[in-house]
């Protein structure tokens, strides 16, 4: 455990050391998350709802409500069913559906009701604003209905819906492509580097077992997926309100997950390549088609038919969904236990490759 | 040695068997068609200084590899500290002090960083500062590995491997490339180390320093031993003689000199010219008068007694270092 231990810190401090590699790691994908989500939100966001109404019936206090929220310009009014306004709040068509009872003059005369606003989970902000806007014209309908107290409660109901901003959905692509790229430069290019400059034969030297290296190298490095994938999460809910709408215990398995695959993905790549010159060229080979096929800028579907395959064959299209699922509960790929297996797959024949054809010197 | 021991041994009688710390039979070491080393045999005992010496190429550093267990042998036997080597021979390797020739740290740790960590992979360690003294290497104990010098690196490279207080030492090359200065107080650093006890192989393309240093030596050649023991010995077993260096600017007929008084033998390497004499007054006085008449085109002349770089050409007919 000592040196264990050792190795652990010996290989942090190393990392930290690096600016280079301090920038790629941490830094990059920060500035990425920045830029993207400054951009695309730039101007997208000018106030307007397509608010779903479900009101059956002739009653005349939902005919003057109705008319009560047509008079605000910033919304679209759409009347239907709630199984039609559902849907299309779920495709992303609606900002918010709301319900109101039939029997809302008797209600109203009853006391008061509950009135029900299913919003889109994944817009926080916009389901507030929203939702204060309808609590305005819901004060001013009773004022004209008479009587000091309110009598309407509107109570928020979140849904998940399709519809997700560019950066929610960009963001858990960014947390896979940082984790990708952690066992592509972090590790594969770090053994080359090591393996190169002959400091793997100096600890071979030594009496520690290349388990306990493996190890430490492999514990260190995930620890440091979970630092990036923290600071990717702080800044998205800071700075962009992306929420993690799943379990935070799933979420953790996923990174952990995937950052062991991508780390078995490294040591395999560094057993392939001879030399660290050849070796980097090869990286940026795996890197780009990983970057850009996998769904993490722009949803699979936009992709060619013809480039399909190539989409379904790589680990981080898998790793993409699966926390694009677990954060923003965005519509699956495939469902979840597909996405945890797959990396699975990957992992295990990655690790078995490695230690089949890993060269430590 | 053990029908003595046996057979005539008193009761209580302790008879003291020197420790032999290393013990190789036979071996031999290929890269595909190249024989590395061709099937060498050596021993040695606890408490030495033991050299290999011979030019780069000779099989040195892959015999100590084999010996630490880096490398496995395709033949022979091999004990080292009454264990054989093997890659995962770790209680071996706790006990071995290894310095390679070729090898380098995590770039961005510090001195004293490095010397803690490399103390972590081991049972038993040495005071950091201790040896951060003996190394000399006290203002530079902060330093990124990466900032050192070339010297300043093999020294360090020398301190990690004693970082274990290891009961063998086994340094590649640990003088290449540093000034005469460094390299002396290193050589004071390995009679440190011998006079505690420990036991020291070291390989080495420095006649000189194997001179110093080593109480034996076994001269290597294209993967052979092709001769074995105390520096001096070694030298009084092939040369009585003095050794004449001449430095010619020309050419010079070899067989005039070989017939000059008192030269017993020569040995003759592109412009330079060694002749072994009996008696140093006469052959001088012969060189300096054929240099005054003009006969010999003489650049440089040095006379010395003859050294472990005679045998080696007497043995091998070059010159070690080229």
């Amino acid at each position: 455990m000592r040196a264990f231990w050792g190795l652990v810190s010996a290989e942090t401090k190393e990392l930290l050391r690096d600016r280079a590699g301090l920038f790629w790691m941490l830094g990059f994908p920060v500035i990425f998350i920045l830029l993207f989500g400054f951009v695309f939100s730039g101007g997208e966001e000018e106030v307007h709802f397509e608010l779903g109404v479900v009101a059956q019936g002739t009653d005349p206090a939902i005919q003057g409500l109705l008319s009560g929220l047509r008079q605000v310009p910033v919304l679209t009014v759409h009347e239907g069913t709630e199984e039609e306004e559902l849907a299309e709040l779920r495709a992303g068509r609606r900002d918010g559906v709301l319900v109101v009872p039939q029997d809302l003059a008797e209600r109203l005369s009853a006391g008061g009701t509950k009135l029900t606003l299913y919003v889109d989970a994944t817009q926080l902000t916009g389901r507030e604003v929203l939702s204060s806007i309808l609590n305005q014209v819901l004060a001013e309908f009773e004022a004209g209905t008479g009587g000091a107290q309110r009598r309407l409660v509107l109570a928020q109901e979140p849904i998940q819906a399709r519809r997700l901003r560019t950066i929610d959905y960009m963001l858990p692509g960014v947390l896979a492509m940082t984790i990708m790229q952690l066992g592509l430069f972090g590790v594969a290019a770090h053994l080359l580097s090591l393996r190169e400059r002959k400091v793997l034969r100096r600890l071979w030297a030594t009496p520690v077992p290349r388990a306990t290296f493996v190890s430490a190298q492999i514990t260190q490095r995930v620890l440091l997926a979970l630092l990036q994938a923290a600071i990717i999460l702080t800044l998205g809910h800071l700075v962009f309100s992306v929420p993690i709408l799943g379990s935070r215990l799933v979420l953790l398995g996923v990174l952990i997950l995937g950052a062991l695959t991508f780390v078995a993905l490294g040591y395999f790549l560094a057993a392939m390549a001879r030399t660290q010159e050849s070796g980097i060229a090869f990286l940026q080979a795996v890197n780009f088609p990983m970057m850009f096929l996998s769904g993490i800028f722009w949803p699979v579907e936009w992709m060619p038919g013809f480039l399909k395959p190539v989409v379904w064959a790589l680990p981080l299209t898998y790793l993409g969904d699966a926390l694009r699922q677990t954060m923003v509960q965005a519509s699956p790929l495939v469902p979840l236990w597909v996405d945890l297996a797959v990396l699975g797959g990957w992992l295990a024949v990655m690790a078995a490759l490695a230690v089949r054809f890993f060269r430590w010197e | 040695m053990w029908g003595d021991l046996t057979g005539q041994g008193s009761p209580g009688r302790v008879l003291q068997v020197a420790d032999v710390v290393i013990e190789v039979e036979g071996l031999v070491k290929r890269y595909g068609e190249i024989l590395a080393v061709a099937g060498i045999s050596f021993s040695v005992e606890k408490g030495e200084v033991f050299g290999l010496l011979g030019p780069n190429g000779a099989g040195k550093t892959t015999t100590v590899e084999c010996l630490e267990g880096l490398r496995l042998p395709d033949e022979g036997r091999l004990s080292v500290l009454g264990m054989t080597p093997s890659p995962t021979n770790y209680a071996l390797k706790a006990r071995l002090g290894i310095q390679l020739q070729e090898s380098a740290f995590f770039p961005r740790l510090t001195v004293v960083e490095t010397l803690h960590t490399f103390a972590r992979l081991y049972p038993r360690s040495r005071n950091i500062n201790e040896l951060i003294d003996l190394l000399a290497l006290g203002d530079k104990r902060r330093s990124l590995v990466k900032d050192l010098s070339g010297g300043q690196r093999q020294r360090l490279a020398v301190a990690l491997a004693l970082v274990n207080d290891p009961d063998l030492l086994i340094l590649d090359e640990p003088t290449a490339g540093l000034d005469p200065q460094a390299r002396h107080a290193l050589w004071d650093v390995i009679r440190t180390m011998q006079a505690e006890g420990k036991t020291v192989l070291i390989t080495t393309h420095y006649m000189e320093e194997a001179e110093a240093l080593c109480g034996r030596v076994a001269i290597m050649d294209y993967g052979e031993i092709i001769a074995l023991g105390a520096p001096d010995a070694l030298v009084a077993q092939r040369f009585r003689e003095t050794a004449v260096e001449l430095e010619l600017s020309g050419e010079a007929d070899l067989d005039e000199l070989a017939a000059l008084p008192g030269v017993g033998r020569l040995a003759a390497e592109k412009d330079r010219i060694v002749l072994y004499t009996s008696d140093v007054p006469q052959t001088l006085a012969a060189l300096t008068t054929r240099a005054a008449q003009g006969s010999l085109p003489l650049r440089d002349l040095i006379w010395r007694r003859a050294s472990l770089e005679d045998v080696y050409l007497a043995l091998t007919g070059r010159r070690i270092r080229e």
